[in-house]
């Protein structure tokens, strides 16, 4: 199967669904020329044109509320946030008119958009331009999230995202632009709320999202060394949440350390360690064990910026102890 | 004043230090934070600093010279020419007995130059277990921070000297770690019900609680400690729920891994233990029920009863000795009517009554049961207990030997007395029956 980097799946996806329903459009910062700075669109305004691949003034607000309207009004727009921590411009557009429209409107109106934005840090870009804030975002009902943990899955997820009537916002990490994985040349999309088991093991289960997915599976290699058989899942959607794999993977292990790379305090891993302590916790032999970055504005620093986040071996070390039966810091 | 310099332990394993230089000489003044001498370990090169201003006197240690880690090499007084005591040749007695394991001394480092203890804060191993060099061994809070301390040595933690709270002075022994794991473990980690002046330490809780407030860390510092939990008796049981589920669904108690000593929290991995310590406890019952059974035994003369036995075939066509006996062990006691008669070859209730020859056959369920071994030769028959009340006759020489067995429930020991000593009446003076 041929391999392509996570920036030419989205490339891809975009074009397709583009070439599917005309309805479908993007608009941002710099995305028709330059193709963003990432470079991830390049190509496409010169085969849809200015009309549907729209470069906008620096102002996330106005165009994040055209994207609003426009999906109020008929249209399927993918509006393209530059960095993850520009959301907090967004937020009143995206959180209080386009999650609560449907509702609010009896049901009348619908905001089939999609916001694409990125996260992940370690690119030494500092704490304004290295936030993982997905939390933030699933925490409103109304709108969906989605998190792709490789090409594979950024493809897939959003095409899933721009057919869906629902305001869905995909992160993906900014760091794995240029990461391969293998994409099939036929057309799929990825469900939502269908978590993906991607090894398979009964000691202890590794729950990771986005990039650390494979933090978590680099983790399950050293453990392998320590006699350890470790499960690691990708929920690909935070919401929705495949709670069901979930449960039934911690029901199965007894252990479980959810890890994801937005800071640890009322986050993702939070909700998701607390959703299987409320469901398998007869069935659990260590507590449900959180690890997301740490509590603090990222640092710019280099050496201080790599151990904000998890890594394999500070997994590996957790999952040691847990199944060891020692008690962990609580920090 | 006069301040004691001493040699500082600088690295967990490592008992003493090579003096390379000095850098002040006797009777120089110094100030506070000066460099006073430079010290070599196996890793590394450190400068001393003054921890006042005074004069350097009474340096007892030349350069080069390998001196013991807490020694006295020097001190800072207040004149040049100030007494100084005679130098020190022991290093600090450890406030420990000489019984202390074989085994590599871990010390309390000197962490800071200043700092002459340091707080522990709390173990992170248990006494018994097995170490690594590079495993962190105890947490220790200076005036500055709060430091994660190494092993130092792999092996078996077979003696931890001091528990978490306690302020060490540095250079004292407080741990030692061996080759072979030992049964023989001193274990002074934990102290319950002590009143700690730092760490919160409820027995039942895992403490979290962050270093005492006068050092004011910011929230940046995680100082968390871990405190292996040693639950005093009494207190809760800590086990992971999946442990205490299965526990509850095979029906074992906890309890029993806490009398057993089983360090806590249990985890699953505790489940075959409290298996086997749960069949050792169900194997004693045998012994408790039979503390509850009473055992009394009489003896009469023989002769009355057969002549008896003979007289009564001969007079009444009676011959049916069980009939006899039951009759008359019926009447022993007011409760009992459906007596139970055996021998070796055949059982039969009966209705007992007074008369002998109203006692009859009976379906009933027996309420006292007479074992006849009279024509065997058993002598003595102690057969385990049973519910129901038995008394076993047997035949020795010219006398009749009476046992009874009566679990405490059936009979009190008043109503047991009575009743053997009744029959026992009966059968040395059987006229009395007819009476």
């Amino acid at each position: 199967m041929r391999q392509i980097t996570l920036s030419q799946a989205v490339n891809e996806a975009l074009a397709e669904e583009m070439r599917r329903d005309e309805t479908v459009f993007i608009i941002g910062e710099d995305v028709a020329e330059a193709g963003t700075p990432f470079k991830i669109l390049s190509g496409l305004v010169e085969e849809f044109g200015t009309n549907r691949v729209i470069d906008t003034p620096i102002s996330e607000p106005g165009f994040m509320g055209m994207g609003v309207g426009a999906a109020m009004t008929g249209m399927r727009p993918v509006v393209d946030l530059m960095f993850g921590d520009f959301i907090f411009l967004v937020m009143d557009q995206l959180c209080n008119q386009a999650a609560k429209t449907h509702y609010m409107s009896g049901g009348k109106l619908n905001v089939p958009m999609v916001l694409r934005t990125n996260l992940g840090a370690t690119r030494r870009s500092a704490a304004q331009h290295s936030q993982s804030l997905h939390a933030i975002v699933a925490h409103i009902p109304g709108v969906k999230v989605a998190l792709p943990s490789s090409a594979y899955e950024a493809k897939g997820l959003l095409k899933t995202a721009i057919r869906d009537d629902n305001p869905v916002v995909i992160f993906e990490d900014k760091l794995m632009y240029q990461d391969k994985a293998e994409v099939p040349e036929e057309e799929y999309c990825i469900p939502f709320g269908v978590a993906n088991v991607k090894r398979e093991g009964t000691d202890i289960t590794l729950i990771g999202t986005s990039s650390m997915v494979q933090v978590c599976e680099a983790a399950a290699k050293l453990l392998e060394a320590d006699g350890i058989s470790a499960e690691v899942i990708d929920p690909r959607t935070i919401v929705p949440l495949d709670e069901k794999t979930l449960i039934e993977s911690a029901k199965k292990t007894s252990r479980v350390i959810v890890v994801d790379e937005g800071h640890q305090s009322f986050g993702v891993t939070s909700e998701i360690a607390s959703r299987i302590n409320e469901k398998a916790f007869y069935y659990l032999d260590a507590p449900a064990v959180r690890m997301g970055a740490m509590d603090v504005p990222i640092p710019f620093s280099p050496a201080l910026e790599d151990i904000t986040v998890p890594t394999a071996e500070g997994v590996a070390e957790k999952a040691r102890k847990l199944v060891r039966g020692e008690l962990i810091h609580a920090a | 004043m006069r301040h004691e310099i001493i040699m500082p332990a600088l690295g967990m394993s490592q008992d003493t230090g090579t003096l390379l230089a000095w850098h002040k000489s006797e009777g120089e003044a110094v100030a506070a934070g000066d460099i006073l001498f430079e010290v070599e370990t196996d890793k590394t090169t450190m400068e001393v600093e003054a921890p006042a201003a005074g004069f350097v006197v009474g340096i007892s240690a030349e350069a080069g010279a390998e001196v013991p880690v807490g020694n006295v090499i020097a001190y800072i007084a207040d004149t040049a020419d100030a007494d100084v005591p005679a130098a020190e040749s022991a290093a600090p007695t450890p406030a420990v007995a000489d019984a202390l394991p074989e085994g590599n001394q871990v010390i309390m480092p000197t962490l800071g130059m200043a700092q002459d203890s340091g707080l522990l804060i709390g173990w992170a191993k248990q006494a018994g277990d097995q170490v690594d060099a590079e495993d962190v061994l105890f947490e220790v809070e200076t005036d500055k921070s709060v430091a994660e301390v190494t092993a130092g040595h792999s092996g078996y933690l077979v003696a931890r000297l001091a528990a978490a709270g306690d302020e060490v002075p540095t250079g004292e022994v407080i741990a030692i770690i061996a080759a072979e794991p030992s049964a023989a473990l001193i274990d002074r980690g934990y102290q319950a019900g002590t009143a700690m002046s730092a760490s919160d330490k409820a027995a039942d809780t895992i403490p979290a609680a962050s270093a005492p407030t006068e050092t004011a860390s910011s929230k940046a510092a995680p100082t968390a400690s871990i405190q292996p939990l040693l639950a005093p008796a009494g207190a809760r049981i800590l086990a992971s729920p999946k442990l205490k589920r299965m526990a509850m669904e095979a029906g074992l108690d906890l309890q029993l891994l806490a009398d057993a000593g089983v360090p806590q929290p249990y985890h699953v991995s505790d489940l075959v233990q409290l298996k086997e310590l749960s069949k050792a406890a169900t194997q004693a019952p045998s012994g408790v029920f039979a503390a509850q059974t009473l055992e009394i035994s009489a003896v009469v003369d023989a002769g009355a009863f057969n002549e008896f036995v003979l007289w009564l075939e001969a007079n009444a066509g009676i011959s049916n000795q069980a009939q006899i006996l039951a009759s008359m062990l019926g009447s022993s006691h007011a409760a009992f009517t459906q007596i139970g008669v055996a021998t070796l070859w055949e059982t039969q209730v009966y209705q007992a009554h007074q008369q002998i020859s109203g006692t009859s056959v009976s379906e009933a369920a027996e309420e006292l049961h007479l074992r006849d071994l009279r024509g065997t030769f058993i002598e003595i028959a102690t057969l385990g207990n049973s519910a129901v009340p038995r008394v076993t006759l047997t035949r020795r020489g010219d006398q009749l030997h009476l046992q009874l067995s009566a679990p405490e429930s059936a009979l009190s020991a008043a109503d047991a007395l009575g009743l053997l000593n009744n029959f026992a009446e009966r059968l040395a003076d059987p006229m009395r029956q007819l009476l």
